[in-house]
């Protein structure tokens, strides 16, 4: 019994080592730190990637799901860089250009593509978010609607976890917005320390309102479904930050922001697969370079905020597309 | 000898079960992959395919055998150390917090103070369980987790907070130790490093001392029954909290060799699961240090085996834990193996 | 500062799960699995029937199997138990991951429309469901025959031996009505928020374990430490509203102040140290307990 177990394995090692099939020029890994469904922002990333890819005959892509273990994305991605199969690597997330500078500096000729990040790494091609732009947006929508319901200038920001783009661009974004509207405003932040305790991040939001707050800005992953069931309970608005979420719970959700992962990652991928895409020159980008907005042309978002407030948004909206108003994003780098 | 006192006897099942594992490891990665022979050669050849990926999974079988040990002495001495993800945070904290106040001239003398640091601070923390247990009566199961949970926030506070936290960085992590405390790495860029390949003498050491001393036959016969040795007239007072404090200390140094050697900063969150891990291959290991090594290579072998299938594509993400359930259930399923219950 | 309600409920129902197969001898740490499949379990009835009792019944049906399962592998299969319940923690989330994704398509969140947490006279039903199963288990397990042979089974083979009773039907029982609980506690936390979030019991299913022994495995003082964990957890959650406290120290307080709490009760207890049922340790050679 255990020669037969023996030979078996010996065989199926033996299978194992037979050579691999090279793959063409242009291969592609789409590297999600995290998990693909659920996470909008890794979607678009992925939805984005592949588009481009499906124009380029020939280009192959394949997405890896790396799991939410930060200390183990190092460790992947060296791995995905020595194989040498992939001709670029796509990720997302603002810490990418430290995890992966191990790997691109042991495989110099292996090139990244990090959306939400700015590194001059000259392995890189990266591109951020105008952060601050956003949430001073969602900040000055916040502020006309408590002042509508003639609630204090309190806005609530419920996040996962506290990190640096959160700390210097999202929160102080967050607070300028609403003291345009109104000078005496304060946000009242809290922390869930994960992504996905819902029921803390009900919670938190109960806590906030019994305070006052009228108005709530979850950031927390899984856990702003608490958020919204709070919201929905006593009766407060909720803003969600980067993708539509009119829907997931009509009445609560009263604006959506929107950050054009998709079509970053489209543009990247098309330049990178043309030959075209420069690499050590970061960008940062927002909403008049077209990938930051938000969702006014949704019905919900006219039938549940009032015309007056409605026309003040606008305008401030329409000065960011334009350029006329533009805030700088802080780099803690 | 029977067959139960047989270490020979006991290895062969042990070989058995491992047998039956990987079997069925090979019958799920054929039937749920899109590509069973891509998914198979992605799980025998890959963890060991290049450098980088022998440099990884030595590190990591290492690491288990220091967490498989720290679990290992607890266990054996009757104690539940379920603190070890804490213990071994703290550990790192402590050795990198130290790095940064040493005056760099200290080179390999700095090193060996963090590390030392680390295994203090683990060996605190599991301690303060022993001692609770000692004063108080406190079930250290309990306690153990307690406090490690209480730890790791508050660790996290610590880090990133002023003095220590990294000013340029995206990471939520703290600032670098100085390169001159840094440990020389192997097989870059691997985890591996110099530093680790101490806890192979260490495991020798603890095992001899546990199997061969007078001592360790002490600690044993705790583990075994309590009551017996107290009227054996042993100190159950001493020999509930060396375990413990031994436990912890032996968790925060993996934590310090993971700071100094493989990130050379305290990455928020680099310790997750460390602590299970560890019971795991206790449990494998029967609580036996001279099986540690073995179980550890295994367990490490199994993890970067399941790693390698997802990374390649291979195997769908969320099903990887599944597979690793399937195969800590079978080795330790005895009636599967014959042995008897 | 009121009761917290939603915070105690669950919790409530994964301790009295921890109650029974710690009483009968096996300690069930696969909750937290339990709770997160069960969470799914009651949010996808739900989702599909609309019917409260039949998401509440097919939690607790799939808990029952899981306990099952645990007891299956523990005791016919000779697994350590540790390990069986550690490999049923890994083993119902990727589950759960997987049924969700090919129903769905997505491994996110689930949310419901619709009420799936009627409050009776003010008072939420899963509340006085929990408090009912509270006062059921302290009936059942302390004031019949049947609970007693269970306790029995509890202290080791010798008794049962003598008395020709098989220890095993009886750890089976109870760990499949520990396994129901557990998954019910789940469908509560779920139901109550509206939503199926993967990862949702956020290690409630741990929490629960440590307030089965600061609650000294007894049913009321269960409830009386529920309380005391939920308190501590929203008074962290009340702390956040200073942000002068650095906020890992808050997170952190809830867990330290349960130490203390727990050391405390343990060192005054009267009659000195009580028993404690783990999972037999996993030494070699003579670990034969039966």
């Amino acid at each position: 019994m255990s020669k037969l177990l023996v030979a078996l394995m010996a065989v199926l090692i033996l299978a194992s080592c037979a050579p691999q099939a090279s793959t063409g020029p242009a291969s592609l890994a789409v590297f999600i730190p995290g998990t693909l469904q659920g996470s909008p922002i890794y979607e678009m990333l992925d939805a984005g990637a592949r588009k481009a890819v499906a124009e380029v005959p020939g280009a192959i892509v394949k997405t890896i799901e790396g799991g939410f273990n930060q200390a183990q994305w190092g460790e992947q991605i060296a791995t995905l860089a020595s194989s040498g199969e992939y001709r670029f690597i796509v990720t997302s997330n603002p810490a990418m250009p430290e995890i992966a500078a191990a790997a691109a500096k042991a495989y110099p000729n292996q090139k990244f593509l990090i959306l939400e990040s700015y590194s001059d790494n000259p392995s890189y091609a990266t591109l951020a978010y105008n952060h601050r732009e956003l949430s001073y947006l969602h900040g000055v929508l916040g502020g006309l609607l408590a002042a509508e319901r003639k609630a204090p200038a309190v806005l609530g920001l419920i996040a996962g976890q506290e990190y640096p783009d959160m700390n210097n661009a999202i929160v102080p974004g967050f607070e300028e917005g609403l003291k345009a509207v109104s000078p005496e405003g304060k946000v009242e932040f809290r922390v869930v320390g994960n992504w996905y305790d819902a029921a803390k991040g009900a919670e938190l939001a109960k806590g906030l309102f019994d305070q006052g707050v009228s108005v709530v800005m979850p950031i927390s992953g899984g856990a702003n479904q608490g958020v919204l069931t709070a919201a929905k309970a006593s009766g407060r608005a909720v803003l969600w930050y980067d993708t539509d979420g009119y829907a997931v719970e009509p009445g609560v959700v009263f604006g959506s922001g929107r950050i054009l992962q998709d079509k970053a990652a489209y543009e990247l991928v098309k330049k990178a697969l043309a030959g075209t895409l420069e690499y050590g020159k970061p960008q940062m980008v927002g909403f008049q370079e077209g990938y930051l907005d938000y969702v006014t042309d949704s019905p919900t978002f006219v039938q549940l905020v009032p015309e007056g407030p409605r026309q003040k948004f606008e305008a401030v909206l329409a000065d960011f597309r334009s350029g006329k108003t533009q805030l700088e994003m802080p780099l803690s780098r | 000898m029977n067959r139960r006192t047989n270490p020979l006897a006991s290895g062969i099942g042990t070989l058995v079960a491992l047998g039956l594992a990987l079997g069925l490891a090979v019958v799920l990665l054929a039937v749920l992959s899109p590509n069973p022979a891509g998914a198979l050669r992605a799980f025998f050849w890959g963890p060991v395919s290049s450098g980088l990926a022998w440099g990884n999974l030595l590190n990591q079988a290492l690491l288990l055998s220091l967490t498989g040990l720290a679990a290992s002495l607890a266990f054996g001495a009757g104690a539940f150390n379920l603190g070890g993800e804490g213990q071994t945070y703290t550990g790192g904290l402590a050795a990198l917090a130290l790095t940064l106040v040493l005056p760099v001239a200290w080179g390999w003398g700095g090193i060996l103070a963090a590390l030392l640091a680390g295994v203090m601070a683990g060996a605190l923390l599991g301690g303060l369980s022993g001692w609770l247990k000692v004063r108080f009566e406190a079930d250290e199961m309990i306690t153990t987790f307690l406090l490690s949970a209480s730890a790791v926030p508050f660790v996290n506070a610590v880090m990133t907070g002023p003095g220590i936290g990294a000013a340029q960085s995206m990471l939520i992590q703290s600032r670098p130790a100085p390169e001159a405390f840094w440990i020389p790495g192997l097989l870059a860029p691997s985890n591996l490093h110099v530093g680790i390949l101490v806890a192979v003498p260490i495991v020798v050491v603890f095992a001899v001392l546990v199997n061969h001393t007078p001592w360790g036959y002490r600690l044993r016969l705790m583990g075994r029954n309590r009551d017996f040795a107290r009227y054996a007239g042993i100190s159950t007072g001493i020999y509930a909290l060396v375990p413990l404090g031994l436990s912890g200390g032996l968790h925060g140094l993996a934590g310090a060799l993971g700071v100094l050697g493989t990130q050379h900063s305290l990455v928020q969150g680099f310790s997750a699961g460390w602590g299970w891990n560890g019971i795991a291959v206790a449990l494998i290991a029967r609580s036996n240090p001279w099986a540690v090594l073995p179980a550890a290579a295994l367990l490490a072998f199994l993890d970067q085996a399941g790693r390698s299938v997802v990374l390649q594509g291979q195997f769908p993400f969320q099903l990887s834990a599944l597979f690793q359930a399937c195969i800590l259930f079978f080795i330790t399923a005895r009636r599967l193996h014959g042995r008897p219950l | 500062m009121g009761v917290p309600f939603d915070l105690l409920t669950p919790l409530l129902v994964a301790a009295l799960g921890a109650l029974w197969s710690e009483r009968a001898g096996i300690l069930n740490i696969a909750l937290e699995g339990q709770m997160l499949s069960g969470a799914l379990a009651g949010v996808l009835t739900f989702h599909f029937t609309g019917n409260l009792t039949l998401a509440l019944a097919v939690a607790v049906g799939f808990g029952a199997v899981t306990g099952l399962l645990l007891a299956w592998g523990t005791l016919d299969l000779g697994a350590d138990p540790f390990i069986a319940a550690l490999g049923l923690n890994l083993l119902l989330p990727a589950l759960a991951g997987w049924v969700s994704f090919s129903l769905f398509g997505n491994l996110g969140v689930i949310r419901l429309t619709g009420n799936a947490a009627p409050v009776l006279l003010g008072v939420p039903l899963f509340l006085i469901l929990a408090l009912v199963l509270a006062g059921a288990t302290q009936a059942l397990l302390f004031h019949t025959p049947w609970g007693l042979r269970i306790r029995a089974a509890g202290t080791g083979p010798q008794l049962m031996i003598s008395r020709g009773l098989d220890s095993r039907v009886l750890q089976r029982q109870a760990l499949a009505i520990s396994g129901a609980l557990g998954a019910l506690a789940g469908a509560f936390l779920a139901l109550n928020l509206g939503a199926f979030v993967p990862g949702i019991s956020a290690g409630k299913g741990w929490i629960a374990l440590v307030a089965l022994y600061l609650g000294m495995r007894k049913p009321l003082p269960v409830l009386a430490a529920c309380l005391v964990l939920s308190w501590t957890e929203q008074a962290s959650n009340l702390l956040q509203s200073f942000r002068d406290l650095p906020t890992g120290l808050v997170l952190g307080l809830p867990s330290l102040l349960t130490v203390v709490v727990f050391v405390a009760t343990t060192a005054y207890r009267k009659g000195g140290r009580s028993k404690v049922n783990r999972p037999s340790f996993p030494v070699r050679k003579s670990d034969n307990r039966a």
